[in-house]
């Protein structure tokens, strides 16, 4: 063979043996971050989800306490009754790896089996271990029902947790290691939570019009024509 | 250089390159990222769908309860009305009767003024007008109190035909025939037109509910059957007895009695709106003071009156006797004369008293007053004819009984209206007549809960959509209605419902003859007024003492379309298969909200 030929032919290759080992330090530095990034991603995935399980929960909540506003006056059925509801719809977001449970709101008469859309039942266990996790808060106002419903929803996705506790939320209300009655090995461990605060409103039934007329707004005289 | 050394040759030059190497990994990634988005996109698709059959559900059963509660209120009014027709026919009859008698009396008074019979007073002495009296010694015995002077301006107004300028007294009597045939006609409407209600009001509902939970976004929905099974005569109403429910004393009705008596109790007696004179006491039908008060005008709305003897009306307890009437009512006045019929000293054919004849053997007339009468002022003149045969025995001017009264000493002398003697033509026989309907207190347990239900929503063929569909349930009844709020049924008996919000309760007393008479009024003073309230879907009241899942939602969860045809969703074989429950508690268990 021709020297030249021989030596542009090993230049060639040099060149692609210095490609190689590129390729090499450029996956090392990119795939950490596109890692976290994607775990970062799929945590605020499950965050999003969680959000609107919890919103759906505090409305559901608001409207199970208005409906059954009229059971005592002291309106503790309606807030048993939206603890209830909100507990069930939030069930989807507890695990069925977590075998702890929270106590569940006592009353008699409460549900505290799912039988809805012919799919199976997710049990009593479940609504429990979410009642675990949350705390409802109903009030009332002369128009609204307010339900608030604060769930600790635990971060399982291993590094963004981290990453989400140090870097991101550093609210000490808003992220904490949880330290209830998750689980006992989670508990021990120490899982990070974020804690959804969510609330849902529904207007009083109880009141023909929902607002009256010292508080309905004139559209004239606003000018939102 | 053969195919197979350039295939070698290009593969092993594609497995040294290294470039795409990161791709591969972020391909991966992406995919994992595109699944995170259509996760959170589909969980809210599904939570939208969720609230948004929430929502139909809710809107539909609150719509429904509202027509329900607008059809029980105008079935109210409706009632309400037919009260008012008997009551105004009533009230007619009475009027005139009450100032036909009084007119009486002030021909009484202008004639015997001077003894001071009319008007009375209210006064328990017995004190009446500060008329001037001839007779030795009585003269000036009476104040003129303010209480008096109106009393006698108020009768001596019209000086004669006052009474006649109020009403046309005559004139009205004789009316009574066509005023009351017009009065059963407008009673008969009514009652149709309330019973044609009562038979729309569970199609009405449901076409509402169905209407509205086509514009929230359904395509089936499901109903329970509490108003098909409650608006019938028989379940959630009832017949009203003519002489049992409505109009009776004592027998357990009373409603139409208690209607118009409490109308008589504010004061609105009267067709010039004056109401009932000063000294006239409503409930006793008769002057103020009792026994030691005037007593010659007293209305018969007591059913002890007349020699139509019935059980006393108790209700309210102790008070007057003020029940309804039987069928008629009467007006009469009294005229009480002691008479000796010992046979000793006073023994005499002492001849009417009024003209001084001899017929009929009436004793003996003891009393100072009534001798001053029967000695005459005037003579026997002063009083008209009709009082002949009349002293021991009466008619009811509406409906002709005579009463006896046989040899007592104290023989009660009552005054039929003058002009034309026993009134045969006058008697107000409500028997027959068109009744309101009744309605009973489990009717307020009354309400609907829907089903709603769509398609669940999926992504394609990746993730599809759950055959199940997304259902919803909402339940809502009639509540109470007060100053634009209602409230929820919390407990029912015969006695009473109470209603409660969170802002408080209230409690309807049911029993017969209560202040706020069941069902009777659309005024909230006297009756019950309906709203619409979302209730719990496992409420504990239902039509029926024990609801199951198929009481609650039709037999087989009776699935249709939102165009009316019937279809169940697909996928789902009946609601009994989604709610499976088997009695309330079990309901309770799987359902709350």
């Amino acid at each position: 063979m021709h020297l030249i030929q021989r030596f542009v032919q090993r230049l060639k290759e040099l060149d692609r043996d210095r490609e190689s080992g590129a390729a090499m330090v450029e996956f090392v530095i990119v795939f950490p971050i596109q890692l976290t990034l994607t775990l970062l991603i799929m945590q605020f995935a499950l965050l999003a989800h969680a959000h609107i399980v919890v919103q759906q929960a505090a409305f559901m909540g608001a409207r199970a306490a208005a409906v059954s506003d009229g059971m005592v006056d002291d309106g503790a059925v309606p807030l048993l009754a939206a603890q209830r509801v909100a507990a069930r719809t939030c069930m989807v977001l507890t695990s069925s790896a977590d075998t702890g449970a929270g106590a569940p709101p006592s009353g008699g008469g409460l549900p505290t089996t799912l039988g809805w859309a012919g799919g199976p039942s997710l049990g009593a266990a479940r609504t429990s271990q979410a009642y675990g996790h949350m705390n409802v808060n109903v009030a009332h106002s002369q128009h609204l029902v307010r339900c608030k419903i604060e769930f600790d929803y635990p971060l399982i996705i291993p590094v963004a947790n981290s990453i989400l506790a140090r870097k991101v939320f550093t609210g000490e209300q808003l992220l904490f290691k949880h330290a209830g009655n998750y689980n006992d090995a989670t508990a021990a461990r120490g899982v990070y939570c974020y804690r959804i605060q969510r609330i849902g409103y529904i207007p009083t039934p109880w009141l023909e019009q929902g607002l009256t007329d010292e508080t309905s707004v004139s559209l004239s005289a606003s000018g939102n024509r | 250089m053969t195919l197979s050394e350039r295939l070698s040759r290009e593969l092993d030059a594609l497995h040294r390159d290294e470039r795409g190497a990161s791709l591969v990994f972020s391909a991966i990634t992406l995919f994992g990222l595109a699944m995170c988005a259509l996760l959170t996109y589909q969980l809210g698709m599904i939570s939208a769908d969720r609230l948004r059959m929430q929502n139909a559900a809710d809107a539909a059963a609150y719509s429904g309860a509202v027509v329900e509660a607008n059809n029980l209120n105008v079935m109210g009014q409706i009632n309400d009305g037919m009260a008012y027709v008997h009551y105004n026919l009533l009230r007619y009859v009475i009027d005139v009767t009450i100032y036909r008698t009084l007119e009486t009396y002030e021909t009484h008074h202008t004639r015997v003024g001077s003894l001071g019979f009319f008007p009375p007073s209210a006064d328990t002495s017995g004190a009446i007008l500060p008329a001037i009296d001839p007779t030795p010694g009585r003269a000036n015995q009476y104040p003129p109190t303010a209480e008096n002077t109106a009393a006698l301006e108020w009768v001596m107004l019209g000086d004669g035909p006052e009474f006649q300028g109020r009403l046309g007294a005559a004139d009205g009597i004789q009316n009574f025939p066509a005023l009351i045939n017009q009065g059963k006609t407008w009673l008969r409407d009514l009652a149709s037109a309330q019973r044609d209600l009562m038979q729309a009001t569970p199609i009405m509902v449901k076409n509402h509910a169905r209407a509205i939970a086509r514009q929230n976004g359904a395509s089936h929905v499901a109903f329970s059957d509490d108003l098909d099974r409650a608006f019938q005569v028989d379940q959630g109403f009832y017949e009203q007895n003519a002489n049992n429910d409505f109009d009776n004393a004592g027998g357990g009705g009373d409603r139409l009695g208690f209607a118009v008596s409490n109308r008589y109790a504010d004061g609105r007696l009267g067709v010039d709106g004056g109401g009932f004179p000063d000294w006239f006491d409503w409930r006793q039908g008769r002057s103020k003071g009792g026994d030691a008060g005037y007593n010659q005008i007293r209305l018969c709305w007591n059913t002890n009156d007349w020699g139509h003897k019935k059980r006393r009306n108790t209700q309210p307890p102790g008070a007057t006797q003020r029940g309804a009437p039987n069928g008629h009512w009467h007006a009469r006045h009294r005229h009480t004369f002691k008479l000796d019929f010992d046979g000793s000293v006073h023994q005499t054919f002492h001849g009417n008293m009024f003209d001084g004849t001899e017929s009929p053997a009436c004793g003996h007339l003891e009393d100072e007053v009534e001798q001053e009468v029967v000695n005459g002022v005037e003579g026997g003149t002063f009083i008209d004819s009709w009082h002949n045969g009349e002293h021991a025995w009466v008619n009811c001017p509406t409906c002709g009984v005579k009463t006896y009264s046989g040899q007592y000493t104290e023989v009660k002398v009552d005054h039929q209206i003058p002009q034309g003697g026993k009134r045969d033509g006058m008697a107000l026989d409500l028997s027959g007549w068109p009744r309101p309907l009744g309605m009973r207190p489990l009717l307020l347990r009354s309400g609907i809960t829907v089903a709603a239900w769509r398609r669940g929503p999926g992504i394609g063929n990746f993730y599809p959509a759950s055959p199940y569909g997304t259902i919803a349930v909402a339940s809502a009844q009639v509540g109470y209605w007060s100053d634009g709020e209602v409230k929820l049924l919390r407990e029912l008996d015969d006695q009473q419902a109470v209603y409660r919000n969170m802002e408080g309760s209230e409690t309807i007393d049911l029993r017969e003859n209560a202040k706020r008479n069941f069902f009777y009024s659309s005024d909230p003073s006297d009756g019950v007024f309906f709203g619409a309230r979302l209730v719990p879907v496992a409420r504990e009241y239902t039509w029926t003492d024990t609801p199951t899942a198929s009481a609650l939602l039709g037999p087989s969860g009776r699935w249709m379309r939102v165009d009316g045809s019937a279809e169940v969703p697909p996928g789902l074989a009946n609601l009994s298969s989604v709610v499976n429950a088997g009695d309330m508690s079990a309901l309770r268990a799987s359902i709350w909200h």
